[in-house]
């Protein structure tokens, strides 16, 4: 075997191996296809609190109303973003229009956290494909 | 609530002020605006114009759950279908529940190559300022190249597209106030709509010729 056809071959048979896991597709910084089944759906908490809505405006604008989080990887519609650490253990990401928005802990969920000081609650989407 | 609600002041408050501007400053500062938009590396809530409908759908199902593939031009001939995620669940209908804050309604409208050359996502919110809504989106996409007070406040980015009844620019949001007579009797608050529609403009213009 020519020494050149391994790592073809191996490069094929990890991204099928990925596909199959439900991996994501595309490239980071263009669109990308979220994950079929990896990480987890996070989406606004109390959606019907006046509260938060401002946050919730903002979260929207920017697709963090409806997203994947896998690991680092933040999957917003179809926009790839990965997160660095943070202070407090939060995950930050870089917003393109809304600046570093903060994942943190929150209990047993996360909340977002705006650079203006906007803070949303999230929680886990459990109704779909899980 | 952060600020009082209104239509009245929008004008007063436009980002990189357009209206500012003497008539003529505020044509060339429109202009600007909206050739610096460029609707093929910009995002409506994540989304984009010109990715395959396969990739769409799936994350679609992914975060909101069952889609639905419809056949038929829809208003615009370079469309062949449409590509829905809860597309009547931001309607609000007469003798039917009223739909939940939050809900995410999606319309996405492909070519026959099966791209996506427009998509249209609308989220239902509790009452809430409209200066929320334009700050949020002058902060992701700059200044406004379009934008019109009333019943509906709608802002507009990019170079115009002709797509028959649809938007007039590559992006548009509006905001509106969902009301009906039961709210208005002082019952209960309404909600707020907030869609964002952006379109493959160089595709339709190109289409269009």
């Amino acid at each position: 075997m020519s020494p050149h056809r391994t790592p073809v071959s191996l490069m094929v048979l990890l991204a099928a191996w990925a596909q199959a896991c439900g991996g994501a597709s595309g490239n980071a910084g263009g669109p990308t296809r979220a994950p079929t089944k990896a990480g987890d759906v996070w989406i606004i908490a109390n959606p019907d609190d006046p509260a938060s809505a401002p946050a919730a405006v903002l979260a929207y604008v920017n697709g963090l109303h409806s997203f994947v989080l896998d690991g680092n990887d933040a999957y917003l519609g179809m926009t790839r973003l990965a997160a660095r650490k943070g202070e407090n253990g939060a995950r930050v990401i870089a917003v393109p229009g809304a600046g570093e928005v903060q994942i943190l802990a929150a209990g047993d969920s996360l909340e977002l956290r705006f650079p203006g000081g906007e803070t949303v609650p999230l929680q886990k989407q459990w109704s779909h494909q899980k | 609530m952060n600020g009082e609600p209104t239509m009245l002041t929008w004008k007063h408050r436009m980002a990189g002020a357009v209206l500012a501007f003497g008539a003529a400053g505020a044509a060339e500062s429109a202009a600007a605006t909206a050739n610096s938009f460029d609707p093929t590396k910009a995002d409506v809530a994540g989304f984009r114009v010109g990715v395959k409908l396969g990739d769409l759908d799936a994350t679609l199902q992914r975060l909101f759950g069952k889609t639905g593939r419809m056949p038929g031009q829809s208003g615009f001939a370079g469309y062949v279908g449409i590509l829905t995620a809860n597309q009547m669940g931001c309607m609000s209908i007469v003798g039917r529940p009223r739909p939940r804050m939050g809900t995410v309604c999606v319309v996405a409208f492909f070519d026959k190559d099966e791209v996506v050359r427009a998509i249209k996502i609308q989220r239902l919110f509790p009452a809430v300022a409209d200066e929320a809504y334009r700050k949020a989106l002058v902060a992701k996409y700059g200044p406004v190249a379009d934008a019109m007070g009333g019943a509906v406040f709608l802002l507009g980015w990019g170079p115009r597209v002709d797509i028959g009844g649809g938007p007039q620019r590559a992006m548009t949001a509006s905001f509106q106030y969902d009301n009906d007579f039961v709210d208005r009797s002082g019952n209960s608050i309404g909600w707020v709509s907030i869609t964002l529609h952006l379109v493959d403009a160089a595709w339709a213009s190109a289409y269009s010729k």
